[in-house]
């Protein structure tokens, strides 16, 4: 390990004077400063109080999301072979059903990374300001909710959008108004219905051993419920249609690459939340507001009324894509609130308009990625009303 | 007594307290002052180099209040006045006399100062050099000879890296410090006198006077803290504070008629030498002290790591600090730093293995990551001990807003660095807010 650490300083000093001021490539400084970085904590050192500083920074910070997110991208690996596999009648064993999946999902990774990394550094280039590591997460949340037949060029002009407007505009990290991963998925999903229409997801098939690949659709489990129409209950159709309460909550059927695993959700919320990085307050407040607004539809139905109303509620948490938006979507602190209050009412909306849309709203089957972009809007709001109110309280010191 | 529960806050745990044991040292061969470390004074000498003083000689004033006055710790001659950057006068050194003469100042009996005048005993604690020790709320500038305060807080102890121990520095010295509440009270209605945590062994007497003892982390010393939770009114907000031993100090001035000239300090940090208590010569060298420092890696910091400053290991004293605390810089570049378990790598959050680590830790200098946008993730909230929101505030600041600022509680703020400590993003947030207020300071004067 030392040698290593010792070969790569060489290499980066070396490098140094061609980035440094007057040197040739002193454009690309904040590449060679991510660079850096990425493999040494600089020695800074407090220059005034106080002496001694927290262990965490962001780069730490970013990489438990990450971390968090891993077990998402290899099941989302897995999960994309075996049901491209399977559709296409191919083995499902477990080499070739990763391999299939790479194949599949890698290209998205790399995609998303490569394109947003040249956003990135080039704003940073402009900003003359270090490449933030905001983009890390970004860059792998992205592919993860998208279908693993997303043509690539439509994810490279997905991520494009979702950096530049997304994020840049407003500035860079810290200053962006709504989640540039989401935001990325909103522009493709409205500009490109075709690939992903969340009633329906495609699942990559072959004809054969080397042919072109194809693809099918199937109806995804929000589509069932609410195209129901007779009085008999909603999950007994899901069931019919192989959607399991298990099924769904382990994740192994077409949808989204990373988002169908309810459990991996649950196992990276609380990771999460016991580390510190993510608000417990807004995960749970968004199960709270799913609960209650499923439980009052529930109580709203008669007999004329859609049975998609009459859903048991609980069903809501793990079909689509809201468990994997609440835990890592929705947290993300700079388009959340930053009262405590507010990420309680803030979850608690992002969970009641999930179910609403889902219900009411024919032409978007999925409610979550349009919830929290609203949320994300009205997050300064809600911190605005809950600061005026704290603040009213102080006794004055002027 | 009254006891006020601090919520919020965060305790260190740095390693290297100091032992309760106490060691005198020996009148050392010079002395120093450093006006530089004096906050919001703008120094004009009284002295120049080559000069003879006494204890208790005016060295310096301050040119916004004239009869302000800072004394000499020791008699002698003054050797050299260094200047810094702008002419900023860093340091009176004093080479001290074998016998050291005294300028005499008038003794006041406990029976006198019930019927004394409060504008009299101001007079003679102004002349005395023993006035500064006195500060207010909420700038914690030096006390105006003119105001009047709602209340005086005195407080006890510390909890900043490494206050000296009550018990300690009460020592013998009990009748001092009721002596010195008297003053006290002469100059104001309340007197708050506070103890935070453990106070060691005080006598019955000094124990009995004690108004207030909190309970919390880190800063719920601060007498700031212990204000913005007891405080019904706005008209509250203008208290003194004084430390426990500056005011057996002001005392010893008062009664017995000489300046002060020995104190207790304590040192301690993971790179000290010596974890211990000292009775020392005010202004003493730190070299004195032998701490097993002025290696070219570590740092000495007088004042407690969250609040106090820098001294150059050939430095001396200061006039408010008491506690010296050794630090290794940790000037090295950490190799995959964002990937380490860090079971000795102390965190506000729980992204560290230390979070199962109950031991002290031994901490340095080094920053642990790069400024960073703030990404609002409100950690300096949850520590703040007087409830700002500083990730707000901060950029109401920055912004321009300082009504705003005000409104957000800015004058409630301790000054405990606490939020630039926990920021995953390094910003130094309380320095943006102490600016405001010292700017804000200077508006209203």
């Amino acid at each position: 390990m030392n040698l290593f650490a010792k070969h790569i300083k060489k290499l980066l000093d070396a490098s140094e004077k061609h980035f440094e001021k007057g040197g040739k490539l002193q454009r690309y400084h904040p590449v060679y400063e991510a660079t850096r970085t990425f493999f040494f904590i600089p020695g800074h050192t407090a220059l005034s109080r106080p002496h001694v500083r927290d262990g965490l920074d962001l780069k730490r910070l970013m990489s438990f999301v990450i971390l968090a997110l891993l077990p998402h991208f290899f099941f989302g690996v897995y999960n994309a072979g075996y049901q491209a596999n399977l559709g296409s009648g191919l083995p499902i064993d477990f080499i070739a059903v990763m391999t299939r999946g790479l194949v599949l999902v890698l290209p998205l990774v790399v995609v998303s990374y490569g394109v947003g990394l040249f956003w990135e550094g080039l704003f940073a280039m402009i900003r003359r300001h270090a490449i933030s590591e905001g983009f890390l997460v970004t860059g792998l949340l992205y592919p993860l909710i998208l279908p693993p037949t997303m043509p690539l060029w439509q994810a490279a002009i997905g991520i494009t959008f979702g950096v530049v407007i997304g994020k840049e505009v407003f500035g860079g990290t810290g200053r962006n108004l709504v989640n540039p991963a989401l935001t990325a998925r909103a522009f493709v999903f409205f500009s490109y219905p075709l690939s992903m229409a969340g009633d329906s997801v495609w699942v990559a098939v072959s004809k054969g051993v080397g042919n072109v690949s194809d693809a099918v659709t199937g109806a995804t489990a929000l589509a069932v419920s609410a195209a129901v129409t007779n009085p008999s209950t909603v999950e007994t159709h899901l069931a019919q249609a192989g959607f399991t309460f298990e099924k769904l909550f382990l994740g192994l059927y077409p949808g989204s690459i990373g988002e169908t695993s309810t459990l991996l959700c649950l196992i990276g919320a609380v990771f999460l939340c016991v580390t510190g990085i993510a608000s417990y307050r807004i995960i749970v407040g968004g199960v709270l507001g799913v609960l209650v607004t499923g439980y009052l539809l529930n109580a709203l139905t008669g007999p004329s009324s859609s049975p998609y109303l009459s859903l048991n509620p609980v069903y809501h948490l793990v079909m689509g894509g809201f468990a994997f938006g609440i835990a890592y979507m929705a947290t993300d602190p700079v388009s959340g609130p930053g009262m405590n209050g507010s990420r309680w009412l803030y979850g608690f909306l992002i969970g009641m308009l999930t179910v609403i849309i889902r219900v009411f709203n024919p032409a978007y089957p999925d409610g979550v990625m349009l919830a929290i972009l609203f949320m994300n809007l009205f997050a300064p709001l809600l911190d605005y009303i809950e600061i005026k109110t704290k603040l009213r309280k102080r006794i004055p010191n002027v | 007594m009254k006891n006020v529960i601090v919520k919020k806050g965060y305790d260190l745990r740095l390693s290297g307290s100091p032992a309760s044991e106490l060691e005198v040292l020996k009148t050392p061969s010079t002395l120093g002052v450093l006006p530089e470390h004096i906050p919001f004074i703008i120094p004009r000498l009284r002295v120049e180099k080559g000069q003879k003083v006494k204890i208790g000689t005016p060295l310096f004033e301050d040119k916004r209040d004239m009869n302000l006055v800072f004394l000499s710790p020791g008699a002698g001659v003054i050797t050299d006045i260094r200047y810094g950057q702008r002419r900023v006068i860093q340091e009176i050194v004093i080479d001290l006399d074998e016998i050291e003469a005294m300028e005499e100042f008038p003794r006041t009996d406990l029976s006198m100062i019930e019927s004394m005048d409060p504008s009299l005993i101001k007079e003679r604690l102004v002349k005395g050099g023993v006035w500064p020790f006195l500060r207010a709320l909420p700038f914690r500038d030096i006390a105006g000879r003119d105001s009047d305060p709602s209340s005086i807080v005195v407080s006890l102890n510390g909890k900043d890296s490494f206050a000296p121990s009550p018990s300690l520095y009460l020592r013998g010295k009990e009748d001092l410090f009721l002596y010195g509440l008297s003053v006290l009270r002469k100059l104001t209605k309340t007197v708050h006198i506070m103890a935070s945590g453990d106070c060691g062994n005080l006598s019955v007497d000094v124990k009995n006077t004690i108004t207030h003892t909190t309970t919390g982390p880190y800063p719920s010393d601060d007498p700031g803290v212990l204000l913005y939770h007891i405080k019904q009114t706005k008209e509250e907000n203008k208290a003194f504070f004084i430390d426990g031993q500056d005011l057996v100090l002001l005392a010893q001035l008062m009664r017995d008629g000489v300046y002060p000239s020995w104190k207790v300090i304590a040192t301690g940090g993971p790179a000290c030498g010596k974890k211990k208590h000292f009775r020392v010569r005010v202004g003493s060298p730190v070299k004195a002290l032998q701490l097993g420092s002025g290696e070219e890696s570590t740092r000495v910091v007088a004042g407690g790591v969250m609040r106090g400053y820098n001294l150059p290991s050939d430095s001396y004293l200061g006039y408010y600090e008491s506690s010296l605390t050794v630090l290794n810089e940790g000037d090295e570049e950490e190799f995959l730093g964002f990937l380490r378990a860090g079971y000795n790598r102390p965190s506000f959050t729980r992204t560290f293995l230390s979070a199962f680590n109950r031991k002290d830790f031994s901490m340095n200098c080094n920053m642990h990551g790069e400024l960073r946008p703030c990404i609002n993730c409100g950690a300096c909230a949850s520590v703040c001990p007087v409830d700002i929101l500083p990730q707000f505030a901060f950029k109401c600041l920055q912004a321009g807003e300082v009504e705003e600022g005000l409104a957000h509680g800015l004058l409630d703020c301790v000054e405990c660095a606490l939020c630039t400590y926990v920021c995953p993003s390094k910003v130094d947030v309380c320095a943006i807010l102490k600016k405001a207020k010292a700017d804000y300071s200077k508006e209203q004067a």
